[in-house]
């Protein structure tokens, strides 16, 4: 490949590839889930299938903009674009629409534009300006901070939306900052943090018959075995620590042991005291513990029944009775992999499932082959945004994840997720292209 | 170079991780679509749709004075599917105790140790439709939905309710056999007859089945819509059937009677206001009389030889086509006379008969011998006469009223035919070897009253939807004329002549106090059981009143009494007065004297408030004086003696109108145009709306108004 050999030749074909894949798969299947009983009307573009028509063109048009515009472009408006998406979160506060509890929505007549779809993107592009100034690392405790700034502002902001779902997006960034040197303890301890915290809303909603107390909340027993758990370990360090290292890890042992501790104490008396009874069974539902509600799994179940249903292959298109009668509510858009499952059988979720992994793997490969820390940061940005997105929502739609609702990139109905991330994936491409010929 | 080499730790880790992340959620899809496929196929067959059907409202009905009559109200049959998938068992336990006692405290069928054990059972025999409750009233639903445990929802609980629409009538047993019966098969009475105006359209809709085997909408809109069935509103008035029932109940009861029948009927129109059917269902005791109710339609549905009362047909036959005249003289002799050998006698035969009578005073005292020996003169040489007289006055037709179960009358068509004999053609001239039902009997002497115009008889009045008339059912005429006027008169002036007070008729002492005249006749048939005739009678009263401008007819007729009393007019008489007595106190038309009174006055007619427009148009029409209000839409109407003044009444948008003093129309169209649902309750002027007048309208609320 020559140096100056022309854009189009420059190109990560593959990757496009798989996006216009995606898309495709989208608008067949967003057609299918909302033409409901009756014959699918390609030419009406009042139709769901009709405007994700318009939004799949449009992204094609925005694409074909970013891969002409120099790269060095993107990197000196990251801030600006940033900033403008800052604003945006902020005005959607104050004049948006709220559609299903949240307001995240500016309306214009039949169009919503949802500004934190475009926010992923500029936090990617602000997040990668500030790691890649020179000896700007993220070992530094002056930048880790700034580098977790960037990322919480917007996701606070949406989070007063509130949209759960694309906050937990932004939380993924995290594996930006691990690979670029974030301490693996941080990980480990947020991992071990989450760990508590869900045993902790598990365990406080059962109950335990205590010898001696009788009955009351399992949490008991939680605080129990971390207890032990932390006397065992402390007591283990002789045997495992080099001497010299001992009194610190006996320190961080003590520390974390009791911080998990009080951190479940006060997250169960949160929950029980503070939380209104509504509230505590939204959280509930989150993890599936029964509040008796018979209304509160029916989307998991009916979503579970539509992939299950598919079989190995599928009813096929156009032919699956809970798609056509709109049994799983959002199916055009978050429950949208119900419709492949049930019309596409096992072969169409793989294949789905496949072209998603082939998507973060190849946009892993685009960033490691980067001399550029910019684009590779926004690199695993971008594969973080995407890979965040993907398994919060089929997680969702198999039961694995909680029910919040973000949508199937390139797949969903929508036009804030479509564009946002055809920006997010071509500017990537775009800066990927120029790797040769120009050095940052 | 331990920096990069970290760094490509790092980025293995990162890739493994999307990988493993990646994995796990095929692993997933492989679980659902395997291990799991059979479980989440059932949860998915259970989604399937199709089309069903949606039953409409069925109709009420009511009586001409606007009481229900019939109507339907929803029960709940509950059961318990202890397979439901979603029950947990733990939750199941910790509620039992709370949810038995909220079952027993809520239904009181059962001690909550019962209900503890039927559920236990159900459970450990996998029971999928324990029965709870058959019918469960709708606030008993309300509370059982909030029990512990039930409260979880039909699939978290398995606790099923099907919704039953259940047939109630607010009156009870009153007029029960002519409301009739509402059910699968052998629907009875207007509920029968009229099934298919009550019954309104069958709707149907593409539903989908969802979790608890539920049917769903798919969508809000039908294939077919169902159409509410129409209201029925019959002619009869609650309050005289409240009197019918009640007097022929007591008169039932004095003389332990098998069964009985009234019903009166408007001359003019042959609509029925009252129908009364009671039978004996359970013996009385020496303390305590039998216990009667409605179970049988006796009135349409028992054809009996009617005895006496069927004197008026054969006589009239013989004064309209054999040549007999009221003034024809017969000698009954000593009321004993012997047709083939078979000894027919008169009520006073061992008082030494009658002697000579006129066909006037053969009727008039009800001689056997007198009837039958006038009959014969006329017919002797010519039976088939007599039969094609009968014929044509149509007591040989059913009445053709529209209410299920009426029994054909049996009367000879043809000479020879049958059962016929030389004995019977006197035997049929005083009501025997003919049937007929007590109506059909009514349905001659209504036409006598109704000069000679005979009304088929009719229960409907008009059909309604939303109080809206549908259809009205107009009078229908079978015969314009069942004879010529001579007869006519000469018929009247006989039954005139039965109940006169100062003649010598059987019933001359029935009606010695009462302020109008009746005519009618008396009859007392004996009842022929399995070995001929065995001493028991049936006692009979039919006629009209009044004698002089007849407007309503009525029959009684009462069987088997065990009193020794069983002569018509002791025991069917009183009940026909009682239910006249009423009938003459209630209706104004009868006391010409506060009729003159009102026509004096001549006040202004009163209107409802309502449409200004239509008012003064009615004003002008009718030339009737008025003031006020040239302006607005709406008008309050103050009627005075000679002037109505009319007084703008403002009616705001956005705000609740008062439609108070209107009338179900102009109050629906403009409760309706503001946006607000409707119910009403009654009929006539608004008299009170339950949403204040003048508060404001927010989102579809329902506005109930009760009308008198």
């Amino acid at each position: 490949m020559r140096r100056t050999a022309p854009i189009i030749q420059r190109i990560d074909w593959l990757t496009v590839a798989i996006v216009v894949i995606l898309m495709a798969i989208g608008l067949f299947n967003v057609a299918s889930a909302t033409a409901g009983a009756d014959a699918v009307d390609w030419f009406d573009w009042g139709s769901k299938q009709g405007k994700q028509f318009m939004w799949v063109a449009l992204a094609m048009i925005l694409a074909g903009l970013i891969l002409v515009i120099e790269g060095e472009f993107f990197i000196r408006t990251a801030a600006i674009y940033y900033f403008v998406n800052l604003l945006l979160l902020v005005a959607v506060l104050a004049v948006g629409r709220t559609i299903g509890g949240a307001k995240s929505w500016f309306s214009f007549g039949s169009i919503g534009i949802q500004p934190s779809e475009f926010a992923k993107t500029g936090t990617a592009l602000m997040l990668a300006w500030l790691l890649s100034r020179n000896n700007e690392r993220i070992s530094n405790r002056n930048n880790l901070v700034k580098a977790i700034l960037i990322v919480a502002i917007p996701a606070g902001l949406i989070l007063l939306q509130p949209d759960a779902g694309t906050v937990l997006v932004f939380g993924g960034m995290i594996l930006v900052f691990y690979r670029e040197g974030l301490s693996g303890n941080v990980l480990i301890a947020v991992f071990c943090a989450l760990l508590i915290a869900i045993a902790t809303i598990l365990t406080g909603a059962s109950l335990f018959e205590y010898p001696a107390i009788g009955s009351a909340s399992a949490v008991g027993i939680l605080w129990f075995i971390l207890a032990v758990l932390g006397t065992f370990i402390w007591s283990m360090i002789p045997q495992w620590v080099l001497p010299r290292k001992r009194k610190r890890v006996r320190r961080a042992v003590v520390f974390s042991f009791i911080a998990g501790l009080v951190m479940s104490a006060a997250l169960h008396t949160g929950l029980e005291e503070v939380l209104k009874p509504h509230q505590k069974d939204r959280i509930h539902v989150l993890f599936g513990i029964d509040v008796g509600n018979p209304d509160a799994d029916y989307n998991i179940r009916h979503a579970k029944a539509a992939v299950s249903s598919g079989s190995w292959t599928g009813k096929g298109y156009l032919q699956g009775p809970m798609t056509a009668y709109g049994f799983v509510p959002e199916q055009e858009t978050d429950f949208i992999f119900c419709t492949i499952g049930e019309e596409w059988g096992f072969v169409g979720t793989v294949f789905t499932l496949l072209l998603y992994t082939l998507l973060m793997l190849r946009i892993l490969h685009l960033a490691e082959r980067q001399r550029s820390d910019f684009t590779r940061i926004f690199a695993y940005a971008a594969a973080s945004v995407l890979f965040m997105h993907y398994l919060i929502n089929i997680g969702m739609v198999l039961g694995l994840a909680p029910v919040i609702g973000i949508p199937l990139p390139f797949i969903s109905a929508g036009g804030s997720s479509m564009l946002g991330f055809t920006l997010l994936i071509f500017i990537l491409l775009r800066l990927d292209a120029e790797r040769f010929t120009v050095l940052r | 170079m331990k920096n990069q080499q970290q760094f490509s730790n790092r980025t293995w880790l990162s890739f493994a991780l999307f990988v493993i992340l990646g994995f796990s959620i095929f692993g997933r899809i492989l679980w659902i679509q395997s291990a799991e496929h059979d479980k989440w196929k059932a949860v998915g067959e259970r989604f399937e749709s199709s089309v069903q059907s949606i039953a409409p409202d069925r109709g009420q009905i009511y009586a001409s004075n606007g009481s229900v009559l019939a109507t339907s109200v929803p029960v709940f049959e509950v059961r318990w599917d202890s397979k439901s998938e979603a029950i947990n068992w733990d939750t199941f336990d910790r509620n039992l105790d709370s949810l038995c006692a909220g079952l027993s405290t809520v239904l009181g069928t059962k001690p909550p140790r019962e209900f503890k054990d039927l559920l236990r059972q159900g459970r450990n025999m996998g029971r999928r439709n324990t029965l709870i409750v058959r019918r469960a009233s709708y606030t008993q639903q309300k509370a059982l939905l909030d029990l512990p445990f039930i409260r979880l929802g039909r699939f978290k609980s398995g606790f099923t309710f099907s919704r039953i629409e259940q047939r109630r009538k607010p009156f009870g047993d009153l007029a029960g056999r002519t409301i009739g019966i509402d059910r699968e098969a052998n629907k009875v009475g207007l509920e029968a007859s009229w099934n298919d105006e009550l019954t309104g359209i069958t709707g149907r809709q593409l539903q989908r089945r969802v979790a608890g085997g539920q049917w769903m909408p798919v969508s809000d809109e039908y294939i077919v819509e169902p159409v509410a069935g129409y209201d029925l509103i019959s002619s009869i008035d609650m309050h005289l059937q409240d009197v019918a029932s009640n007097a022929l109940r007591r008169q039932l009861q004095a003389h332990d009677a098998a069964w009985g029948t009234v019903i009166l009927m408007e001359v003019a129109t042959g609509k029925i206001r009252a129908m009364a059917n009671l039978t004996r269902t359970s013996e009385g005791t020496e303390s305590s009389p039998s216990l009667y109710s409605e179970s049988y339609n006796h009135a349409i549905g028992t054809a009996v030889e009617p005895g006496s009362t069927f004197k008026l047909a054969s006589l009239l036959t013989a004064l309209e086509t054999g040549g007999v005249e009221p003034s024809d003289e017969m000698d009954t002799g000593n009321g004993v006379i012997t047709f083939y050998g078979r000894r027919m006698s008169d009520s006073n035969a061992d008082e030494g008969g009658h002697g000579i009578l006129t066909t006037e005073e053969i009727f008039e005292v009800s001689s056997n011998v007198g009837t039958a020996l006038t009959i014969k003169k006329a017919f002797g040489e010519r039976p088939q006469a007599f039969l094609d007289g009968l014929k044509s006055i149509g007591v040989s037709d059913p009445t053709g009223i529209r209410l299920a179960g009426e029994a054909n009358p049996k009367v000879y068509g043809t000479v020879g035919e049958d059962r016929w004999s030389g004995l019977s053609l006197t035997q049929m001239s005083i009501g025997y070897e003919v049937t007929q039902t007590p109506l059909q009997t009514l349905s001659l002497y209504n036409a006598i009253a109704n000069n000679g115009q005979m009304m088929r008889p009719q229960l409907v009045e008009r059909l309604e939807t939303n109080g809206t008339v549908v259809r009205e059912i107009e009078p229908e005429v079978v015969n314009q004329s069942i004879c010529s006027p001579a007869t006519l008169l000469a018929c009247q002036g006989m039954m005139k002549r039965v109940a006169d007070p100062n003649g010598q008729g059987t019933a001359h002492y029935i009606f010695a106090k009462s302020p109008y005249t009746v005519a009618g006749k008396t009859g007392t048939a004996r009842i022929a059981g399995p070995n001929g005739y065995d001493g028991r009678y049936r006692a009979s009263f039919a006629g009209y009143f009044p004698a002089e401008a007849p407007r309503y007819s009525c029959i009684v007729v009462i069987a088997d009494t065990r009193s020794g009393v069983y002569y018509g007019s002791s025991i069917a008489g009183p009940v026909f007065r009682e239910l006249a007595n009423k009938v003459y106190a209630t209706d104004p038309s009868f006391h010409e004297s506060s009729a003159g009174l009102l026509a004096e006055k001549a006040k202004l007619p009163g209107a409802k408030d309502g449409a200004r427009e239509e008012l003064v148009l009615l004003y002008d029409a009718f030339g009737l004086a008025y003031s006020g209000a040239t302006q607005g839409d709406w008008v309050t109407v103050t009627t005075g003696d000679s002037i109505a003044a009319l007084r703008v009444r403002n009616i705001v948008s956005a705000a609740v109108p008062d439609v108070r003093g209107m009338g179900l129309r102009d109050a629906l169209y403009l409760l309706e145009n503001a946006g607000l649902q409707v119910k009403t309750m009654g009929a006539g002027t608004v008299r009170r709306q339950s949403i204040a007048p003048g508060a404001d309208i927010a989102g579809t609320q329902t506005i109930t108004l009760e009308l008198s």
